[in-house]
C-alpha cells in the first residue's frame, strides 16, 4: 500500500501552494534592501514571536527532541526547558532593547549581529563573526536539509514519484532534498525575510495541527499516563533523577545541567544566534521586539509535550515483526506475509535500529543494537495518522525542514549583504545594489547548503559535526556579546582575541575528549598527537562540555585582553550597551512593567509544567 | 486590538511628514489571513474525506477506530475560520491606518 493516498497528496500540494504564494504576495513590498532583509521592520510582535519559535524548530531540533524523548525519557523535558526558557526571558528583558535600538552614528538601525559587533567593538571583530557565522549557518542548513530528507526518504513518502520518473534508488532521497530546497529558495528570493516569517507562522501551525492528534492517539494507545508508565522502562519516567549513571541518563550532574544547558546552550542559541534574533529585529517597534521572545517563550513551554512525548510513546508500542497469516477462502489457501526489515524488527518499540548497507542492524562494540532515535517522532506519525491526516503529517515534517533552512538562508543573506558586501567589498554600495547582493547571496547560500547536504549523503558522520561547529562559533560569540552589551569597559581587541581563543578552545576540547564506547574521529578525540584526556559519558555531554569550555575561555580572554587595552570613548558607545540603551517603557519601577510581569509568569508556568511531570 | 490601531493612526502621519514623500509602502498583508485560508481549506478537505470514508474500518485501524480525519478536520476548519475572521479585521485596521 502506498504511504500517501490522493487526499494526502492534495493536502501536501495545497501546503506547497500556500508556501509559495506567501512569497509571491510580498513581491510588491520588496522595494529596498531594508524591506527585503528586515521585512521593513514593520511586523507585529506576536508574529515575530511565533516566527522566532518557528525558526528555532528546524529539522535537527525537532528530530533531536523526539530522539531525546526516546533516549533519555522525561529527563530531557527539564533539559530542554532549562536550555530555552531562562535564556529567552533574558533575551527579552535585557538584550532585545539593545540589539533593536542600536543604531549607527548616522542613525540607521543595526541590521545584523556582526553589524552590532562592528559598532560596539571594531571592524575586525565584525568581519571575523560575519565569516564564521555564514560558514556555520550554511553548513547546518545543509545538514538539516539532509537530516529531514533522510527521514522522509526512509518513510518511503516519495517512492511512488521516484518510481514513476524512473529515478535510481537514491532518487527519492534527492527528491526529498531538492523539492523543499527549491521551494525555500523561491520564497526567500521573492519575499525575503517577510515571506520567511509569514511561512514560519504557517509552518508552526501545521506542525501543531499534525502533532496534536498524534500525541492524543499515542497517549490513548498507551492506555493513558499510567499505561505509559507501565509500558516503558522505568528509568525513562523520572524527570529529575539524581542517578546519572544509568543507561537512560544523560550523564550530567546538576552543575553540568545548569551551566551547560541553561547558560551556555540556551544563551548561545536564544541570545546569540542571528538566525533567531533576525525575526525579533524585524518587529515594528522596540516594545514588539521585546515581546517577541516572550511570546515565543510562552509557547515554548508546551512544545516538549508535542515533540518529546512522542519519543516516549514510540517505546510503548511493541516493535513490528514479520508475520504470516494463513487463511482459507473458498478452498484456496492464502499466505499473507508482512515482511519487516531486520533493522526495524530489532529496534525498541517503534524506534528502529540503524541499518547498514545490507539492511542489517548496526551493533556497537558491546554487541548492543544501535538505535536510530531520530526516527522516533516520524515513525509515530506514520503509525497513528490515517491517510488524509498523513498528508498533514508529511507537510509538518517538510515544514520544519523549510522553516529552519529558510531562517539560515535569510540570516546569511543579511550578513553577506550588510557585513561582507557593504561592509568590506563595496562600501559605497547603493540600496539597490545591496538588495541585489542579498538576493545573489540567497542563491549562492542555497547552492552551498545543497552541496553540504550532498556531502552528508555520502558521509553520514557529518551529521554529528553540527554540534561541534555550533559550539565553536556560537559559544564564544555569546561570551563576547554578553560582555559587550553589559559593560562599556570591554574593547575590540579583547572581543576579537576572545572569539578566536574560544573557537580554538572548542576544537582543542573536542579533539582531546572521547565519549565512552566511541572510536576516535568525528565523535571526538581526533587530535592524534595528544593523548585523549578525558571520557565524557555521552555525545551530548561532550557537546555541552565543548560549548561550556569555549564560552569560559572566550570570557576570560576577552576580559584579560580588554583590561590591558584602552577602552573606547563613552560617547562612541551611546545606545550600544545596557546602561545607555533606551528601555521602553522607561522610568517605571520594574514590577510595573508589563514585560517583567510576563516574564515572571512564563517562568512560573514553565516550572509548574515541569513539576507536574516530576510529581506524576 | 482597538488600542493598537489608535497608536498606529497617531504615529503614521507624523512619520510620513518627516520622511521623504517617496516612503516605501508598508507590508500590507495580515499574516493570519493566509493561515486562516489554509486551515479552512484543509479542514474542509479532511472533514469531507473523513465523512466519505467513515465506514471504512481499515482506514481508521491506525487511529484506534476513531475517524480522526472527520473530527480533526472540523477542529481545523473552526480554527481556520477564526483566524480568517481575526485576520480580516486586522487587515481592515491596517488599511485604514495606511490611508
Amino acid at each position: 500500500m502506498p504511504i500517501l493516498a490522493s487526499a494526502d497528496w492534495l493536502i501536501l500540494l495545497i501546503y506547497f501552494f500556500f508556501v509559495l504564494s506567501a512569497g509571491m504576495s510580498l513581491v510588491p513590498a520588496m522595494t529596498g534592501s531594508r524591506e527585503y532583509l528586515q521585512a521593513g521592520r514593520k511586523l507585529p510582535g506576536w508574529l515575530c514571536g511565533i516566527a522566532l519559535l518557528g525558526a528555532s524548530m528546524g529539522s535537527l531540533e525537532v528530530l533531536g527532541m523526539g530522539a531525546a524523548g526516546a533516549r533519555y525519557g522525561l529527563a530531557s523535558m527539564g533539559f530542554f526547558a532549562l536550555g530555552s526558557i531562562p535564556a529567552m526571558l533574558f533575551a527579552a528583558l535585557v538584550l532585545m532593547p539593545v540589539f533593536y535600538g542600536a543604531a549607527s552614528a548616522a542613525g540607521a538601525p543595526v541590521r545584523s549581529t556582526p553589524e552590532y559587533l562592528g559598532l560596539r567593538f571594531d571592524q575586525k571583530t565584525r568581519a571575523l563573526n560575519a565569516g564564521l557565522f555564514t560558514a556555520m549557518a550554511l553548513f547546518s542548513a545543509g545538514i538539516s536539509l539532509y537530516a529531514m530528507a533522510r527521514i522522509v526518504a526512509a518513510l518511503h513518502v516519495f517512492d511512488s514519484v521516484g518510481d514513476r520518473l524512473n529515478l535510481p534508488p537514491t532518487g527519492a532521497l534527492l527528491l526529498a532534498m531538492t523539492l523543499p530546497a527549491v521551494l525555500v529558495l523561491a520564497y526567500v528570493l521573492l519575499g525575503g525575510l517577510a515571506a520567511t516569517m509569514y511561512n514560519q507562522l504557517l509552518q508552526f501551525c501545521v506542525l501543531v495541527a499534525a502533532l496534536l492528534p498524534m500525541v492524543y492517539l499515542g497517549l490513548k494507545r498507551a492506555g493513558g499516563w499510567s499505561g505509559l508508565k507501565a509500558s516503558v522502562p522505568a528509568g525513562l519516567m523520572h524527570a529529575w533523577s539524581g542517578d546519572h549513571t544509568g543507561p537512560h541518563s544523560m550523564g550530567l550532574g546538576v552543575v553540568g545541567l545548569v551551566l551547560g544547558a541553561g547558560l551556555v546552550m540556551g544563551g548561545s542559541t536564544w541570545c546569540t544566534d542571528f538566525r533567531l534574533l533576525q525575526t525579533a529585529m524585524a518587529a515594528k517597534d522596540a516594545r514588539s521586539a521585546r515581546r517577541a521572545p516572550l511570546v515565543a517563550a510562552a509557547l515554548r513551554i508546551f512544545v516538549p509535550l508535542l515533540l518529546i512525548l512522542p519519543g516516549l510513546f514510540a517505546l510503548s508500542v511493541p516493535a513490528p515483526h514479520t508475520t504470516i497469516v494463513i487463511h482459507n477462502e473458498n478452498g484456496a489457501i492464502y499466505h499473507e506475509i508482512t515482511v519487516v526489515p531486520p533493522a526495524v524488527e530489532q529496534g525498541q518499540g517503534m524506534v528502529p535500529a540503524k541499518a547498514d548497507a545490507n539492511g542489517q542492524p548496526v551493533k556497537d562494540a558491546n554487541g548492543q543494537v544501535v538505535l536510530d532515535y531520530a526516527m522516533a517522532m516520524p515513525k509515530m506519525l506514520l503509525q497513528f495518522l490515517p491517510s488524509g491526516l498523513m498528508g498533514l503529517g508529511v507537510s509538518a515534517l517538510l515544514a520544519c525542514l523549510m522553516s529552519g533552512v529558510a531562517a539560515s538562508l535569510t540570516a546569511c543573506n543579511t550578513v553577506f549583504a550588510c557585513d561582507i558586501y557593504q561592509g568590506f567589498l563595496k562600501k559605497d554600495a547603493s540600496d539597490k545594489q545591496i538588495l541585489k547582493a542579498g538576493r545573489w547571496a540567497a542563491l549562492g547560500g542555497m547552492l552551498l547548503a545543497f552541496a553540504t547536504a550532498c556531502a552528508a549523503m555520502r558521509c553520514n558522520d557529518l551529521l554529528d559535526v553540527v554540534v561541534l561547529v555550533f559550539a565553536a562559533v556560537n559559544a564564544p560569540l555569546f561570551a563576547t556579546l554578553l560582555l559587550g552589551v553589559l559593560c562599556k569597559r570591554f574593547t575590540g581587541h579583547g572581543a576579537f582575541s576572545g572569539m578566536i581563543a574560544g573557537t580554538a578552545a572548542a576544537l582543542l576540547h573536542h579533539g582531546t575528549a572521547l565519549p565512552r564506547g566511541e572510536q576516535p574521529g568525528i565523535h571526538g578525540g581526533w587530535i592524534r598527537w595528544i593523548r585523549v584526556l578525558h571520557h565524557p559519558a555521552s555525545d551530548m555531554t561532550l557537546g555541552l562540555g565543548t560549548a561550556a569550555f569555549a564560552f569560559v575561555v572566550s570570557l576570560l580572554v576577552t576580559v584579560g585582553i580588554s583590561l590591558c587595552t584602552k577602552p573606547r570613548a563613552e560617547t562612541e558607545l551611546a545606545g550600544l550597551t545596557i546602561g545607555s540603551a533606551t528601555m521602553e517603557p522607561a522610568k517605571a519601577a520594574w514590577w510595573k512593567r508589563p514585560e517583567t510581569i510576563a516574564a515572571a509568569l512564563i517562568l512560573l508556568a514553565a516550572i509548574a509544567v515541569n513539576l507536574v511531570f516530576v510529581l506524576s | 486590538m482597538a488600542k493598537k490601531a489608535k497608536t498606529e493612526l497617531a504615529i503614521k502621519p507624523a512619520a510620513g511628514l518627516t520622511v521623504k514623500p517617496t516612503v516605501n509602502p508598508p507590508i500590507h498583508v495580515d499574516a493570519r489571513i493566509a493561515v486562516g485560508m489554509f486551515f479552512t481549506l484543509t479542514g474542509t478537505i479532511l472533514a469531507a474525506f473523513g465523512f466519505s470514508t467513515r465506514d471504512q474500518v481499515d482506514v481508521y485501524a491506525k487511529s484506534l477506530g476513531i475517524d480522526a480525519n472527520l473530527w480533526w478536520g472540523l477542529v481545523l476548519l473552526a480554527f481556520g475560520i477564526t483566524m480568517l475572521a481575526f485576520g480580516r479585521r486586522g487587515q481592515a485596521m491596517m488599511d485604514k491606518a495606511g490611508k
